[in-house]
């Protein structure tokens, strides 16, 4: 499904009405769309934020700017739920939920508390559209890096900040591992998406390509799924997104141990950064990861940094 | 006298199979009714225990009910997947205006069914309620 017919789907009536004339290639450039109760609906887009007009156009304006209204807030999220808001209430607990296409809404609004714990989301305020892009070969560049031999791969981290698209390269690393080559052989992958964001699973079901080989826990948390997938489906490799937690540290542990390799992602900028988190800190020090690739934004999102070697922390290979 | 005869058979024949019209009528009416509020309980349930989705559990009532008010949610059911953007409230209207007809539910009978998203929301909250 295209991004444009995937978004405005979800849209209320009068959203709907303003994003159906923005342009079907437009959608591409799109990051996030940010809509506010009575606050100028923004776009976040490769090249800067921006509002919305009524005629579907661009403009730095905020006078000429569609305001968002209540209703519009209401209707986005009835049409989100396919008129369920009942089926998403463990989402909406997490503070988001994910909509055909794979693109994740976060949501904010009156949190409900019930003993010292989340229960869900009412009046909801705002919302927050990120546009899930799959670009089918991300990972390119870093593949030649990645594989050991023809039949395996090493254990991988992927290292960048937020809005750097190492999600997008995680996912196209799991497609290419999944899908394999001519040369290399493809491997069987577990996936653990605790935030439906690799695999973009609505109601289940995977909406982006990630592989013929894989087998996607969606809605799961890492530890959880990582042990799961090791007994119950035999992966070769397990990927899961944004590790970092004392929890993760004892999991990985349970994979390395199984001979299963791992590919994870971290939020941080270089390695000094993420050696000032101790969880990560001790993984690295125990060489948890034979490769760490760091991600930036220098050259747009997905700009490789530096290649690390596990063992000796020292460059694989700069690519410029 | 032979007119007469006649003309009384008429009445009689006709009274009698007016009558049996309208008291079909209004059997077929009862049974829409039952159907309807059949159809809205089993949606209860799949919307209160089971929390399925709106579209997927009129599938499955659809499904499962041989109603003729069926049509009336087959309808919202096609509106739904339309992807208009409309309102609950909105496709509900629209469905039940269109299939109206096809069915023997009267126009008092609307507003005992109007509006759905109210006993929807209901449900939410008792859902979230347990959950």
């Amino acid at each position: 499904m295209y991004i444009k017919e995937s978004i405005t789907n979800s849209l209320g009536h009068r959203l709907k009405g303003i994003f159906s004339k923005v342009e079907k290639e437009d959608f591409h450039k799109i990051y996030e769309i940010r809509i506010r109760t009575n606050q100028p609906i923004i776009i976040y887009k490769e090249s800067g934020e921006c509002f919305i007009r009524s005629n579907g156009q661009y403009t730095l304006d905020r006078k000429k700017a569609v305001i968002a209204r209540d209703e519009d807030i209401k209707n986005t999220l009835e049409m989100m739920s396919n008129y369920s808001m009942y089926a998403f209430e463990e989402e909406l607990r997490q503070g988001y939920i994910t909509i055909e296409g794979g693109h994740r809404v976060g949501i904010v609004g009156k949190v409900i508390v019930e003993n010292n714990t989340i229960k869900s989301i009412r009046y909801v305020g705002a919302m927050n559209i990120r546009l899930a892009h799959e670009i089918v070969g991300a990972a390119d560049k870093i593949m030649p890096y990645i594989y050991k031999d023809n039949a395996s791969i090493y254990h991988t981290l992927l290292v960048s900040p937020p809005k750097c698209g190492k999600t997008t390269i995680l996912r196209d690393l799991i497609r290419q591992i999944s899908e394999g080559s001519a040369l290399k052989q493809g491997q069987t992958v577990g996936v653990v998406d605790e935030r439906s964001e690799i695999g973009g699973s609505y109601m289940g079901i995977p909406q982006n390509d990630i592989g013929p080989r894989t087998d996607l826990l969606d809605g799961c948390s890492k530890v959880d799924g990582m042990l799961m997938l090791l007994r119950s489906m035999s992966p070769q490799v397990i990927a899961v997104d944004e590790i970092g937690k004392k929890e993760d540290l004892y999991a990985i542990e349970e994979v390395l141990n199984a001979g299963v390799k791992i590919v994870s992602t971290v939020h941080g900028t270089n390695l000094d950064d993420i050696m000032k988190k101790p969880v990560l800190k001790e993984m690295i020090e125990k060489e948890f990861f034979q490769r760490i690739i760091c991600i930036s934004f220098r050259r747009g999102p997905g700009t490789i940094e530096e290649i690390l070697d596990g063992s000796s922390l020292k460059d694989c290979k700069v690519v410029s | 006298m032979l007119i007469k005869s006649i003309g009384m058979a008429c009445i009689l024949i006709g009274a009698t199979t007016l009558g049996w019209c309208i008291d079909r009528i209004q059997l077929y009416r009862i049974e829409d009714l039952e159907g309807i509020r059949s159809i809205l309980y089993m949606l209860h349930s799949e919307v209160n225990y089971s929390i399925t989705p709106l579209p997927t559990a009129l599938r499955e009532i659809i499904d499962k009910s041989n109603s003729r008010v069926n049509c009336i949610f087959t309808r919202l059911l096609s509106l739904i997947e339309d992807k208009t953007s409309e309102s609950i409230t909105v496709l509900w209207e629209k469905a039940v205006k269109s299939e109206l007809p096809k069915t023997y539910l009267e126009e008092e009978d609307k507003k005992t069914y109007y509006p759905l998203d109210k006993p929807l929301d209901t449900w939410t909250r008792r859902c979230r309620r347990k959950t």
